[in-house]
């Protein structure tokens, strides 16, 4: 199966050029101006169009078992989606309940994303700890090709990740090269505020936003940042929403985890 | 990649983030307010300018989506408390879209810049570059092809997902994807879906992505000391 893209402008993170692209086998074999088309090639003319890296969501939760019901996308239907918009990758979580096993875990995504239409990942989360969990997350990175686990600071009660299981997953994930991710707002906090709202007589859907405020937000952001630094663990803060989180990630990249500026360049030594 | 460089604390924010705020909360339809109900919430209206700015100087480098869905049924889990109405918001099949019209055509972002956001950063970061997030010879043949002139409003009655409100609802987009490739095959072209269950394939990402030797340097240069005084 090959297809060649003519006619447009090739827009990479460095700079767009004019370029016919030549794909076959899957895999980009070729680009450059003015290719001829070999015969049987499946041609797209791109005329005045921009032909760029099909998108990356690293972020999504496909027919995800959640608060007592279950998201309505699944991975056939989800991936379909994004690709009429032009994402042809997502890194979807796997998220065990508390005390789950967390490979056992793994193994039942992987089974659910089995039907996904474009190509896809999954990051592991961090939910509680014993002995098992250090040692399933080293056969995470060593067998299934798993770099990145996160942890909820919110839903307390649920699937939280406390200061303890913070420091312990962080120090496993700098062990095994990994990268720690977080979703930054305070469980103590928000649990604490859900409880007096709702008591307040705040019943409907306004409670949600007032029971988590930014602050709650930027306190978790800068207490994971925090962790990451001392434990000298490379962080990525999921779905910034405010200011308060953003200043947090904006001061540490100034000062103490500035200190050493690199490119990510799979190939360039910064 | 030449040019950009990012330290070791990395920041993602979702579309919605940059374009939804927290009126909706204060819609007096319980469906619509439920329905925007997510963590964490859209916030007071200043806070997406911010979040723009974070993303044009570089501390955000990702835009992601969320993408979880429940409909009104599921919502209405959360009828006389909102602390059971199920969180999540769709935005998969708009991510791109609203990016490149209220980034890309306000001049907030680049061209290039937009490509760095939306897939090369993710790239890198989660190790998988240059496999993916380039186009050149020897990665995979995943492509997004936008006519900067073609138009479209968004919808929960037309779009793809399967969700019963779109947090978009109305937005016209002037730059939309024509054609989508996926592993060397073309999957949608001007509104003719071609994806076919389970070819997607499971992407392994290895450890010790390229900023760990900054990390590891680093480590050695703070390692804890003793003293000794055994004399």
């Amino acid at each position: 199966m090959s297809v060649i893209i003519k006619g447009g402008t090739v827009v990479n993170a460095d700079q767009s050029f004019r370029a016919d692209v030549y794909c076959d086998d899957g895999i980009i074999q070729a680009v450059g101006p003015d290719m001829d088309a070999p015969l049987g090639v499946d041609v797209v003319d791109a005329g005045g169009c921009y032909v760029m890296p099909g998108g990356i969501d690293p972020h999504t939760h496909m027919q995800l078992p959640f608060m007592g019901t279950v998201a309505s996308e699944d991975f056939f239907s989800g991936t379909t989606a994004g690709a009429v918009g032009g994402t042809t990758m997502i890194i979807d979580f796997v998220i065990p309940g508390p005390q789950e096993d967390v490979l056992e875990t793994y193994h039942k995504w992987r089974g659910w994303a089995e039907k996904s239409t474009t190509d896809y990942s999954f990051h592991v989360a961090i939910t509680w700890w014993d002995d098992s969990v250090p040692d399933a997350m080293g056969t995470l990175c060593r067998d299934y090709g798993v770099n990145s686990f996160k942890h909820f600071m919110a839903y307390k009660g649920a699937i939280m990740a406390d200061d303890e299981i913070l420091v312990n997953s962080f120090t496993r994930a700098r062990e095994l090269g990994a990268l720690c991710t977080v979703h930054a707002e305070s469980g103590e906090l928000v649990d604490h505020f859900q409880t007096k709202i709702f008591e307040s007589g705040i019943t409907g859907p306004e409670g949600h936003p007032q029971s988590r405020p930014p602050q709650v937000e930027g306190e978790a952001a800068n207490r994971a940042i925090r962790f990451a630094q001392m434990i000298d663990v490379p962080l990525y803060v999921v779905h910034n929403s405010c200011a308060q989180s953003l200043n947090e990630i904006a001061r540490a990249r100034r000062e103490g985890q500035t200190s050493i500026w690199r490119s990510i360049g799979g190939t360039s030594a910064g | 990649m030449p040019g950009v460089k990012v330290r070791r604390v990395f920041g993602e924010v979702l579309a919605g983030h940059l374009l939804v705020d927290d009126s909706v909360y204060r819609n007096p339809d319980f469906e619509f307010a439920a329905a925007h109900v997510m963590s964490p919430p859209f916030r007071p209206k200043a806070n997406k300018e911010a979040l723009w700015r974070g993303l044009q100087s570089g501390d955000l480098q990702t835009t992601a989506t969320d993408h979880c869905c429940f409909c009104a049924d599921q919502k209405a889990m959360g009828k006389d408390d909102f602390r059971k109405i199920p969180n999540g918001t769709g935005g998969i099949e708009d991510r791109m879209h609203v990016l490149w019209t209220h980034g890309v055509n306000t001049g907030r972002l680049t061209m290039s810049e937009f490509v760095a956001v939306t897939s090369t950063n993710s790239a890198k970061i989660f190790n998988i570059y240059p496999r993916k997030g380039i186009i050149a010879a020897g990665s995979d043949a995943d492509l997004a092809i936008f006519d900067p002139q073609a138009t479209h409003t968004i919808s929960a009655k037309t779009h793809h997902q399967k969700v019963d409100l779109n947090i978009f609802e109305g937005m016209e987009l002037t730059g939309i994807n024509v054609a989508t490739v996926s592993q060397g095959k073309v999957v949608y072209k001007d509104g003719d879906v071609r994806t076919e269950r389970g070819v997607g394939r499971y992407v392994d990402r290895p450890c010790f992505a390229p900023y760990y030797s900054a990390v590891e340097k680093r480590s050695s240069a703070t390692a804890p000391i003793s003293v000794d005084r055994s004399s």
